[in-house]
C-alpha cells in the first residue's frame, strides 16, 4: 500500500502572506479572496490572471532579454513613496478596530477561517527560533504550513559589506568547490530541473553566475559568503532594485515574512499531503522570496504596495471597493500578489506553477505526480484510472543501476505535441534551450537513447540529462522504445470513462484510420505482436503513430515476457546421481538434505520447489509448524525429482549452479554449441525481473533469433515463460 | 504513542505557564529533575494559550522540535475570576510523524470535560495543589499510562464524573460497491454477531461465501439491494470483506506483475496447493487425498498460473489442461490468485459510438410520433435496455447482473447493434 502512489490531491485551501514589521504581524495578502468559500464570483479575475500567468514567464523573460528595467524602475519609485503612510494603517491591527467590531464587508475582508485576520497573523508569526524551519500549526481541520524568514538581528537583510572582499570571495569559491560534487550527486533530476526555470528567466545574468544562482537557492546557510557573490552578480544588472533598498524611509522595516499554505488534508493522508506541499512548494517559494528580499528588498516593497492597495478595506466607515476589483488591482499591480494567485490556481489544480517574481527571476513549482504504477489496484484500493501500468521503470536494471529509469535502452515519449514544447522552450530562453531543441528534433519513441545518441552525435549522458528535465516538467515520459514486434494490450488501468471523448480526439488525429474502439477491440484478443494489426506494410508509419498516441493516453501497455529457469526432473536426477566432488561420498538421501540446506541458507530460497523442501522437511526441520500437514504426502516419494524453478540464476548457490551447468550441458547435447553459448549468455536474464524483450537490445541479437532460441529452450523444458506489464 | 500530557493555564501574574506535566519536567525543566524537556515551552506559550477569541474554537495543533502538540484551548469568562476569564488547555504531545487522528477525540473530551467541571464546581481553578502534585496531575499520569498501554482509560474523577476514553483507529472510507461484486469474508463474522445486529446484516451473512454476488445475496436473503449494499459497506469499512468477481467459465484471467513474487515464495505456493486441491465432500477441511496425487507442486502451480493469459477464457483453458481440471478446484484456483493479487480478471466492455446510439434513439422517437397502431419492432432492432450500458464504462458482469441475463444472451443481444466493439481490459 505504501508504495502505491496516491491520486494527486493538493488539498490547498489558501495561500497567505504573513508579514511582521517592528509592529504587530499582519496578513498582507491572501488568496483566494474568500478562502474555503465559493470563489466563483471572482472567476473573471481568475481567468484573466490565469491567461496572464501562462504567458507571463515568457513575456517577462523576453522583456528582460530586450530592455525591461525601465517600467519597473518607475513602479519602484512609486512604491518607494508609499510605505511610510501605508504602514500606519495599512493592515488590520486589532488595536485599531478592537479586533471584534465587525460589519458587513469588513467581516469579509478581515475574517479568515472564522478568525480575525490580525489574530490569525499573530498565530502564524512564530518565535525567531523558527527562522528557516518548518512551521506547522493546525486550527480545526485546516493546517497552516510555512517557512518563516526573519531579518538579521540588526534588522537588515544582508550582511554588511565586508572590507576584505577578495578573501571572502576566495572562501566562496572554496566553499563552492567543496559543495558542488555533493550537490550534483544528490538527486540530479530534482535539483537541476528544480532550479532550471529560475535560471531560464534570469537569463540576463552572465552565464557563469547562473550556477551560482542555483547555489544561492540551495545553500542558504552560507548566506554571508554567498551574499557577496550575488552582489557582484547583481552589480551589473539589478541596479534599479538595488537603488530601492535605499529609497524608502525605513521607519518600520520588514522583520519577518512567512508564506503560509493552508491545507485541508484528509486525516489519513495528513502527513503525506503536508510533506509534499512543504517540500515542493512552501520551502522552495520561501527560499526564492528570501533571495529576492536579500537582494532587492522585494518582499518589503511588494508588501508596501499591497498594503497601499488594501488600505481602503481597513478604513472603518469609508467606502470599500468590491473584492473583485480590489483583487484585480492587486494582481495587475503587484508581482507578489500575482505570483501567489498563480501559485494557488496552478497548485490547487495539480498543475505546474510558473511564478515570476521580478522581471529577472521566476520559478516553477509543482508537486510531482506519479507517472506510472506497477501494481493494479484491487477493488478495495484507491483507483488510479488512466495511469500508465508498467513495471518497466520500477524494476532494477543492473547494468544501468544509477539511472534505472533512464537507462540507455529507454526512450522518451513526448506527452504533448513537439511544436508546443519547442515554442515553450524558445519562449523561456532557457540556457539549455539550444541542446534541448536539437535533442527534441532527433528524438523518437521507437529509438532508444543510445540509438539516438549514435545517430545524432549527442552524448548519451546529455540525452539522459535533457530527458530527465523534460520528464520532471511533465513534458515527456520514459518508456521502453515502441516496436511493432512487441505485444501491446489494452491497459487494465485504462480510464474507460474517457473513452467517448478519446474516441473523437482520436478520430481528429487519425481521420483515415479505424476508430479508437475498433483499435482497442483488436488489441483485446489474445496477445500478439502489434504488427499483426497492420493491414499492410504501407500502414506501418501510421500505425506506429497510433501506438504512440495510445501509449501517451495510457490506453495500452506493453505486455512483456519474463522467464525463469526450470530444472526438469531428469536433470535433477542426473545431478543427484553425480554428486559434487566435495560431497561425493554422500548418499542421494543426503543430497536431499543438502538440497534443503541450500534452500534455507541461500537468500534465494532456490531449489525452492515445494517438493524438495517438503521432502526434506522431516529430515532437516522437524519442528517446522507447517511440516505436520505435509509429512504424509506419499506421491512425492514416487517422483523425488519433480521439476523445480531457479529464481536468480546470476546468484545461484551451490546446488542450483550444478543444475544450471547440467542444463547447459543438456542444451549442448540436444541443440548444439550455438544454442549453448546463447543459453549461457541469456541465463542471467531468466530471473523474472528482466523482460525478454530487452535481450535483443542488450545482446545486439536479432529478435527472430531470440524468439527461436526461447521457443527451443521452452520445448526442452528448461524455461518457463510468463507475461505481464 | 503519547510522549507527554500537560496542562497549560493563563496565570494572572505569570502569564501562560505549565501547571502540571507528565512525565515530570518533560515540558519545562525544573532544577530538581535532570531530564531535558521534550520541547521549549516559552515560544509556543502564546499559541497554546491564545487570544480568547481563538479559544473554545476547536482543535489547535502545532509542531515544534519534532513533536506535535494537540490541544483544545478553553476560555471561561466569568466575573468570579481575576481578569474575568480563566484559560486552560490540556495538551497531548506526540511524535511529529505519528498518526494523531485517533487522539483528537481524546484531547477534545479531556478539555470539554474539564470545562464542564470547572463551570460546575471550579474544579481546576480551586485546585491549589503545587505543580505536579494533586489529583489533576494524578489523572494525567493515569491517562498517559493507560492510553499507551491499553489504548483506553476509565478514570473516576469524583463521585459523579468518570473519564472514559478509548482510542479508535481511523479507516479509509469503504470503496464503491457494485451489484456484481462477490464478497468474501476475511473473518468468521458469525462468531461476532449477536441478536442486536442489524436485521439485514443478519439475513445476508449466511450468503456471503465468495460465490454469490451482491445482487444474488439480496435475492437469496430476500432483502432490498440498497440495504444489502449498505450493510456490506459497513463490513468493508472494517476490513471484513474482500471483493471478488463473478466466477464463470467465460471469464478471462491473466497474471499481474506480482506473479514473480508468487514464483519466488514457496510458502504461498504451499498455501495455494492446500487451498486449490479438490477434497472429499464429506470432510470439509481434511488433509488432501495425497494418495491420488491431488496436490500440486509449486512448479506445477506456477506453470498453471502462467498459462492463463489475456484472450483465453477459462473454458478454453480447461480444454488445454484437461488432465489438471479433474484434480483442481478451479474456482479456488482462480480466487487464490485474485486474492493474492497476482491474477486479475480481464473485464469485457461494450462500446457503441454515441452517434449510433443517438440514431437509434431518434428512430425510436420517429416510430412513436407516427403512432402507428401496430408497431412491431424489427427483429434486428436493438434492445433499448442495453443502450445505457454501451458507453464503455460498464463491464459485462455489471450488465449481466443488472439485467439478470447470461453473458451468452448478452452477446446475442449485442449482435442486434450494428457497430458495437467489445473491449477487454
Amino acid at each position: 500500500m505504501a508504495s502505491q502512489p496516491l491520486p494527486p490531491n493538493p488539498c490547498l485551501v489558501a495561500i497567505l502572506l504573513v508579514v511582521k514589521t517592528t509592529d504587530e504581524p499582519f496578513i498582507a495578502f491572501h488568496y483566494p479572496p474568500r478562502p474555503g468559500e465559493d470563489n466563483s464570483l471572482f472567476k473573471g479575475i481568475f481567468r484573466n490572471n490565469g491567461e496572464e500567468s501562462t504567458s507571463s514567464s515568457d513575456d517577462e523573460s523576453q522583456d528582460s532579454a530586450a530592455e525591461a528595467p525601465e517600467p519597473n524602475r518607475a513602479e519602484v519609485v512609486q512604491k518607494g513613496d508609499s510605505p511610510p503612510d501605508v504602514d500606519d494603517n495599512g493592515y488590520a491591527s486589532p488595536e485599531k478596530n478592537n479586533g471584534f467590531v465587525q460589519n458587513g464587508s469588513q467581516q469579509l475582508w478581515n475574517d479568515l477561517f472564522g478568525s480575525h485576520a490580525g489574530l490569525l497573523a499573530r498565530f502564524l508569526c512564530p518565535a525567531v527560533s523558527c527562522h528557516k524551519k518548518r512551521f506547522e500549526v493546525g486550527l480545526h481541520d485546516s493546517v497552516f504550513i510555512g517557512w518563516p524568514v526573519f531579518s538579521r538581528p540588526g534588522g537588515t537583510w544582508r550582511k554588511a559589506r565586508k572590507p576584505r572582499r577578495s578573501s571572502s570571495r576566495s572562501k566562496t569559491t572554496a566553499e563552492k568547490t567543496k559543495r558542488r560534487p555533493k550537490e550534483l550527486g544528490e538527486n540530479r533530476l530534482q535539483s537541476i530541473s528544480g532550479t532550471d526555470d529560475s535560471d531560464a528567466s534570469r537569463s540576463a545574468f552572465p552565464v557563469e553566475s547562473q550556477s551560482e544562482g542555483d547555489q544561492d537557492m540551495g545553500l542558504q546557510d552560507e548566506q554571508d559568503t554567498l551574499s557577496s557573490v550575488s552582489r557582484t552578480k547583481l552589480k551589473g544588472v539589478n541596479k534599479p532594485s538595488d537603488a530601492t533598498t535605499v529609497t524608502p524611509k525605513e521607519e518600520r522595516p520588514l522583520v519577518m515574512f512567512n508564506v503560509v499554505c493552508v491545507l485541508r488534508p484528509p486525516p489519513l493522508e495528513y502527513h503525506i499531503r503536508v510533506k509534499e506541499m512543504y517540500d515542493n512548494v512552501v520551502k522552495k517559494l520561501g527560499k526564492a522570496l528570501r533571495w529576492e528580499q536579500m537582494h532587492s528588498n522585494f518582499v518589503a516593497r511588494e508588501t508596501a504596495l499591497i498594503a497601499s492597495l488594501t488600505e481602503p478595506m481597513n478604513n472603518l466607515g469609508g467606502p470599500k471597493p468590491p473584492l473583485s476589483i480590489l483583487y484585480h488591482d492587486l494582481i495587475t499591480q503587484s508581482n507578489l500578489a500575482k505570483g501567489i494567485s498563480t501559485l494557488y490556481n496552478s497548485i490547487a489544480s495539480s498543475r505546474i506553477a510558473h511564478v515570476s517574481l521580478t522581471p529577472f527571476s521566476s520559478l516553477s513549482l509543482q508537486i510531482p505526480i506519479a507517472s506510472s504504477i506497477s501494481v493494479l489496484p484491487t477493488p478495495l484500493e484507491a483507483q488510479l484510472p488512466g495511469l500508465w501500468l508498467t513495471t518497466a521503470n520500477s524494476m532494477p536494471t543492473d547494468d544501468d543501476a544509477h539511472t534505472s529509469q533512464l537507462g540507455s535502452h529507454f526512450t522518451l515519449l513526448l506527452l504533448s505535441d513537439m511544436h508546443s514544447i519547442l515554442s515553450d522552450i524558445t519562449a523561456a530562453a532557457s540556457p539549455i534551450a539550444k541542446p534541448l531543441t536539437h535533442y527534441l528534433r532527433v528524438t523518437s519513441p521507437w529509438k532508444s537513447f543510445s540509438q539516438i545518441s549514435q545517430s545524432s552525435g549527442i552524448p548519451l549522458s546529455d540525452i539522459q540529462f535533457l530527458a530527465s528535465h523534460l520528464i520532471y516538467w511533465r513534458r515527456a515520459r520514459a518508456i521502453p522504445p515502441l516496436h511493432q514486434r512487441d505485444t501491446y494490450i489494452v491497459s487494465p488501468n485504462a480510464d474507460m470513462r474517457k473513452l467517448a471523448s478519446a474516441t473523437s480526439a482520436f478520430a481528429k488525429a487519425f481521420p483515415a484510420l479505424p476508430p479508437l474502439p475498433k483499435i482497442l477491440s483488436l488489441l483485446s484478443s489474445a496477445p500478439r505482436p502489434y504488427a499483426n494489426l497492420m493491414p499492410s506494410k504501407d500502414h506501418k508509419p501510421a500505425y506506429m503513430d497510433i501506438l504512440a498516441w495510445l501509449m501517451r493516453e495510457n490506453w495500452v501497455t506493453q505486455l512483456r515476457t519474463f522467464a525463469w529457469v526450470r530444472v526438469p526432473s531428469h536433470i535433477r536426477e542426473t545431478v543427484s546421481k553425480h554428486p559434487a566432488p566435495s560431497s561425493s561420498d554422500k548418499s542421494p538421501k543426503h543430497t536431499a538434505t543438502d538440497d534443503s540446506d541450500d534452500a534455507s541458507t541461500s537468500s534465494l530460497g532456490v531449489p525452492d520447489s515445494i517438493s524438495s523442501s517438503r521432502l526434506s522437511v522431516p529430515l532437516s526441520n522437524p519442528a517446522s509448524p507447517t511440516s505436520s500437514t505435509h509429512t504424509t504426502l506419499p506421491f512425492i516419494q514416487k517422483t523425488p525429482h519433480s521439476p523445480c524453478l531457479i529464481h536468480n540464476p546470476r546468484l545461484a548457490s551451490a546446488l542450483p549452479s550444478r543444475y544450471l551447468s547440467a542444463i547447459s550441458t543438456h542444451v549442448l547435447e540436444i541443440q548444439g554449441e550455438e544454442s549453448q553459448s546463447a543459453w549461457d549468455k541469456c541465463v542471467r536474464y531468466f530471473d523474472g525481473k528482466h523482460a525478454i524483450e530487452t535481450i535483443p537490445v542488450r545482446e545486439g541479437w536479432k529478435r527472430k533469433k531470440v524468439v527461436a532460441l526461447l521457443t527451443g529452450w521452452e520445448e526442452l523444458g528448461v524455461l518457463v515463460r510468463g507475461r505481464h506489464w | 504513542m503519547l510522549r507527554a500530557i500537560f496542562l497549560a493555564i493563563f496565570d494572572v501574574n505569570e502569564g501562560p505557564k505549565v501547571l502540571h506535566q507528565v512525565p515530570t519536567s518533560s515540558i519545562t525543566a525544573s532544577p530538581s529533575a535532570p531530564s531535558i524537556p521534550l520541547l521549549h515551552f516559552p515560544p509556543i506559550a502564546n499559541t497554546l494559550i491564545p487570544h480568547p477569541t481563538l479559544c473554545n474554537n476547536g482543535l489547535l495543533q502545532l509542531t515544534t522540535a519534532h513533536h506535535r502538540i494537540l490541544s483544545y484551548p478553553q476560555c471561561i469568562s466569568s466575573p468570579s475570576y481575576p481578569r474575568n476569564a480563566y484559560t486552560f488547555n490540556f495538551c497531548l504531545v506526540l511524535a511529529e510523524d505519528a498518526d494523531f487522528s485517533s487522539y483528537i477525540p481524546v484531547v477534545r473530551k479531556l478539555n470539554t470535560l474539564f470545562r464542564t467541571l470547572e463551570e460546575q464546581s471550579q474544579f481546576l481553578s480551586k485546585d491549589d495543589s503545587r505543580p505536579d502534585t494533586g489529583k489533576i496531575y494524578a489523572l494525567c499520569e493515569i491517562l498517559l499510562e493507560d492510553l499507551n498501554n491499553y489504548s483506553e482509560a476509565m478514570i473516576p474523577i469524583d463521585d459523579s464524573n468518570t473519564l472514559n476514553i478509548k482510542l479508535f483507529p481511523t479507516y479509509p472510507p469503504p470503496p464503491p460497491l457494485y451489484a456484481h461484486h462477490v464478497p468474501l469474508s476475511t473473518v468468521r463474522i458469525e462468531d461476532l454477531t449477536d441478536e442486536n445486529w442489524d436485521l439485514t446484516m443478519l439475513r445476508i451473512l449466511p450468503h456471503i461465501n465468495g460465490i454469490n454476488s451482491v445482487k444474488q445475496i439480496s435475492l437469496l436473503a430476500d432483502a432490498d439491494l440498497k440495504l444489502v449494499k449498505k450493510a456490506m459497506r459497513h463490513l468493508l469499512y472494517y476490513g471484513c470483506l474482500l471483493l471478488l468477481d463473478v466466477f464463470s467459465f467465460s471469464a478471462i484471467y491473466a497474471c499481474t506483475a506480482e506473479i514473480s513474487e508468487f514464483v519466488e515464495n514457496e510458502k504461498t505456493q504451499e498455501e495455494c496447493a492446500r487451498y486449490v486441491a479438490l477434497r472429499d465432500d464429506n470432510t470439509a477441511f481434511a488433509v488432501p487425498r495425497g494418495e491420488e496425487g491431488n496436490t500440486f507442486s509449486g512448479t506445477e502451480l506456477v506453470e498453471l498460473y502462467l498459462s492463463l493469459r489475456q484472450g483465453l477464457s477459462l473454458r478454453n483453458w480447461c480444454h488445454d489442461h484437461g488432465e489438471v481440471v479433474s484434480r483442481i478446484d478451479l474456482r479456488r484456483f482462480v480466487t487464490f490468485g485474485v486474492i493474492k493479487g497476482f491474477l486479475y480478471r480481464v473485464h469485457k466492455y461494450a462500446f457503441a459510438s454515441s452517434k449510433k446510439r443517438r440514431r437509434w434513439a431518434k428512430e425510436e422517437l420517429e416510430y412513436d410520433s407516427r403512432k402507428s397502431k401496430v408497431y412491431v419492432p424489427k427483429a434486428e432492432n436493438p434492445d433499448k435496455s442495453l443502450e445505457k450500458y454501451l458507453d464503455g464504462t460498464h463491464c459485462f458482469d455489471e450488465i449481466c447482473t443488472d439485467l439478470m441475463i447470461s453473458e451468452k444472451e448478452l452477446i446475442q443481444r449485442l449482435k442486434a447493434w450494428e457497430d458495437v466493439q467489445i473491449i477487454c481490459r
